[in-house]
């Protein structure tokens, strides 16, 4: 509790042009994954609908995010890499992860805030947000990272991982995306806005121990190498992750169908058709509604008295009455579904 | 002896005479009456049916075909341009200007030119039909010389012209007559059969997804990418699918996954653009939807959801099927790892939205404090 109560003093580290340079990937990326990613996510809203059409449709968002999101990956694993070596060669152990430590001093702060604990800083440090906000992005890139690649490659992800992978990792990757985002953005905003904590104040309590310059070159020469494999390693994996297998097609089979057909025969006649087509086509008008004769003479016709031969021969020729209907008329599908009706016993 | 052969001569003439007014009878009641019949008027439909209501009227056309011209006065008094026709029964003369006898020559080879040289006099009184259907795929079909597709005759036929969907069954059996292949598929899936068999009110029939008079292409890629919205129009409504236990989060599910909510933005943003993203009829089938409540429809799924997976991933594992978790939202009994990271996260985010939020406000309320 001692650190939240004291001022830190107002002494920089200065960044390496390495560590410059990873906080420009880090910020475009970001930036970049959340121009590209929240988009997605409200993809049914009109204001991101802007935000699409601005990416230039959704595939080329969705290009623009894995560009994004690589990006942020091969930093991640030079950050990795850099760490090991600041740690392993250098001799400066990790301090930017928070620990208990950083947790009580938030709980402290707030308490001192609301004033329900003494608080004499005129500046408090806030550094422990620096670490929370590490911390955050550090589990954003593992957890989206993870699930953007299964996302990406899903045919490849289920070979070794069970199907529902996919579904979990689509819906962890959006929500952990806006928990990480609403993270940041907040941190930020209080970072910029208001507490302004310096890095300094972060490494003033755990000072450099001087490493021998002789050391340092002898485990310079270990770990370079090895950090090269390590990093060329990483990019085949994900190289062959992404691109062993077919995700998916890029045309659509077309199905087959006859457009035109005015000649089909079913397979089977359906007494249910076969009684609307006696109903809406000339035959009740003679026959009467239910093939039970007409009222000037005209057959019954149900059951029919004559074989589906001479029923057929029947109608394309005609009879006495009886004009003579053509397959223009009367089609031979419809005959069949005729037939099935009138042949069909009264329910 | 004069005065003998006088009086023979007379019953002679007597008889003559009345043989003479019998046979004048006769004649004019077989005239019908003592005036000659009067000619109908070359306007009317009497005159025209002097020909035309004579059986085995045929016309010869150039091609060989013959085109049968007798018409029965009764089946076109029954159609819906007969005497139940709320503007009065259409004489021949108003869908046939022109035509009096002698007819004009017609520059038609076959019937079927014949029937389109014809169908544009539907056109006279109904416009707005007409042109729909010169802008559907019927009439851009027919402008590039295929003379299958269908003119307003195909479909509501010539003298016979019945209500068009009256019954309901009527509207795909009209269209069945054209595209049997296609109708044979229909009548067998569970739209076909509810609608054919069952007559049911709430399936769709042809025109439903297809239009009715601007019928559009269905293979275009505009069709396709509409398509989804095309089946929510029933799907997801739930009044409609209430009645049926189906949950409109069959649609709902569907926009919300990868390929739906690519498949609406297309949509909206660009629906000619081609895109290989599943829609509904890709898993479902065209016109030979299945039912999935059904033994047939629920195993045809479930064995044959790889196979259907596969047609847009070549290289899907086995086990690739499982990502699909089904339209219904996840639950604890059937994706427990989902339905618990979800609302996790329900949790979580708020959480941690809240922490970061107070710890800022409070450090407002510290400055204020300092400041008072």
């Amino acid at each position: 509790m001692a650190a939240q109560s004291t001022s830190e003093p107002q002494t920089t580290v200065k960044l390496s042009p390495a560590q410059r340079i990873e906080r420009l990937v880090i910020a475009v990326a970001f930036i970049g994954l959340v121009l590209t990613g929240i988009p997605q996510r409200f993809a049914s809203e009109s204001w991101a609908n802007i935000l699409i059409v601005i990416g230039g449709g959704i595939e080329s968002l969705r290009i623009l995010h894995r560009f994004f999101a690589i990006l942020l990956l091969a930093e991640a694993v030079f950050h990795v890499l850099a760490v090991i070596y600041r740690w392993f060669v250098v001799g400066q152990r990790p301090v930017m992860l928070p620990g208990i430590g950083d947790l009580r001093e938030l709980v402290g702060r707030f308490f001192a805030n609301i004033g329900l604990r003494r608080d004499s800083t005129e500046k408090p440090s806030y550094r422990f947000v620096l670490k929370f906000e590490y911390l955050i992005l550090v589990i954003g890139v593992l957890v989206l990272g993870i699930t953007g690649l299964i996302l990406w490659s899903p045919i490849a992800a289920t070979t070794a991982l069970p199907g529902e992978v996919v579904p979990v990792a689509r819906s962890v990757h959006s929500d952990h995306a806006m928990l990480t985002v609403i993270l940041i953005v907040l941190l930020r905003i209080g970072v910029l806005l208001l507490w302004h904590p310096s890095r300094a104040a972060i490494f003033a309590d755990q000072p450099v121990k001087p490493v021998p310059a002789e050391r340092i070159s002898a485990r310079r020469r270990i770990y370079l190498p090895i950090a090269v494999v390590v990093a060329l390693a990483a990019t085949g994996a994900l190289y062959l992750f992404l691109s062993s297998e077919q995700t998916a097609i890029n045309t659509v089979p077309r199905r087959q169908a006859v457009i035109y057909a005015p000649e089909t025969i079913p397979e089977s006649g359906d007494p249910h058709i076969g009684a609307v087509l006696w109903e809406t086509l000339r035959c009740a008008f003679c026959h009467g509604e239910s093939a039970g004769g007409g009222s000037h003479g005209e057959p019954a016709l149900r059951p029919p008295e004559l074989p589906y031969a001479a029923f057929y021969e029947q109608v394309r020729i005609g009879r006495g009455e009886m004009p003579a209907f053509n397959e223009s008329e009367l089609p031979d599908g419809y005959l069949v579904h005729l037939w099935a009706w009138l042949t069909q016993p009264d329910e | 002896m004069m005065g003998k052969a006088r009086s023979s001569l007379l019953i002679l003439g007597i008889i003559l005479m009345l043989l003479g007014v019998m046979v004048g009878v006769a004649t004019a009641q077989e005239q019908g009456g003592d005036t000659p019949a009067p000619t109908p008027d070359p306007a009317s439909d009497a005159y025209c049916l002097l020909c035309h209501s004579e059986p085995d009227q045929v016309w010869q056309l150039p091609s060989g075909e013959s085109l049968s011209v007798t018409i029965d006065p009764t089946v076109l008094a029954h159609s819906v341009h007969g005497e139940s026709n709320p503007d009065g029964a259409l004489a021949c003369a108003d869908c046939h200007p022109n035509f009096r006898y002698p007819h004009p020559v017609s520059l038609s080879q076959t019937v079927r030119e014949f029937q389109i040289e014809r169908y544009a006099v539907c056109r006279n009184c109904h416009e707005e039909q007409y042109m729909r259907a010169q802008d559907s795929v019927h009439g851009e079909f027919l402008r590039e010389g295929r003379l299958e597709a269908a003119t307003c005759v195909d479909c509501h036929g010539g003298h016979d012209i019945q209500t068009p969907d009256e019954p309901r069954q009527r509207i795909s059996l009209t269209c069945g007559r054209c595209h049997g292949a296609i109708f044979e598929e229909f009548r067998t899936s569970i739209h076909g059969a509810a609608l054919l068999d069952e007559n049911n009110p709430d399936v769709p029939t042809c025109i439903d997804c297809h239009g009715v008079h601007n019928i559009q292409n269905p293979t275009t890629t505009a069709f396709r990418t509409g398509s989804p919205e095309l089946c929510a129009t029933c799907h997801a409504d739930d009044a409609l699918m209430d009645s049926y236990g189906i949950s409109t989060q069959v649609f709902d599910s569907y926009v919300a996954e990868f390929h739906g909510s690519t498949i609406v933005l297309f949509d909206h943003e660009s629906p000619d653009v081609v895109t290989n993203k599943a829609v509904c009829f890709d898993c479902h089938g065209v016109h030979n939807i299945q039912p999935v409540s059904d033994e047939v429809g629920v195993s045809s799924i479930r064995e044959n959801l790889l196979a259907t997976c596969r047609q847009c991933h070549p290289d899907a594992s086995a086990d690739f099927s499982a990502a699909w978790i089904g339209h219904y939202p996840a639950t604890a009994e059937t994706h427990p790892v989902l339905y618990f990271l979800k609302n996790l996260y329900t949790l979580l985010i708020p959480i941690a939205l809240g922490i970061v939020s107070i710890l800022i406000v409070s450090d407002v309320i510290r400055r204020v404090r300092r400041r008072g």
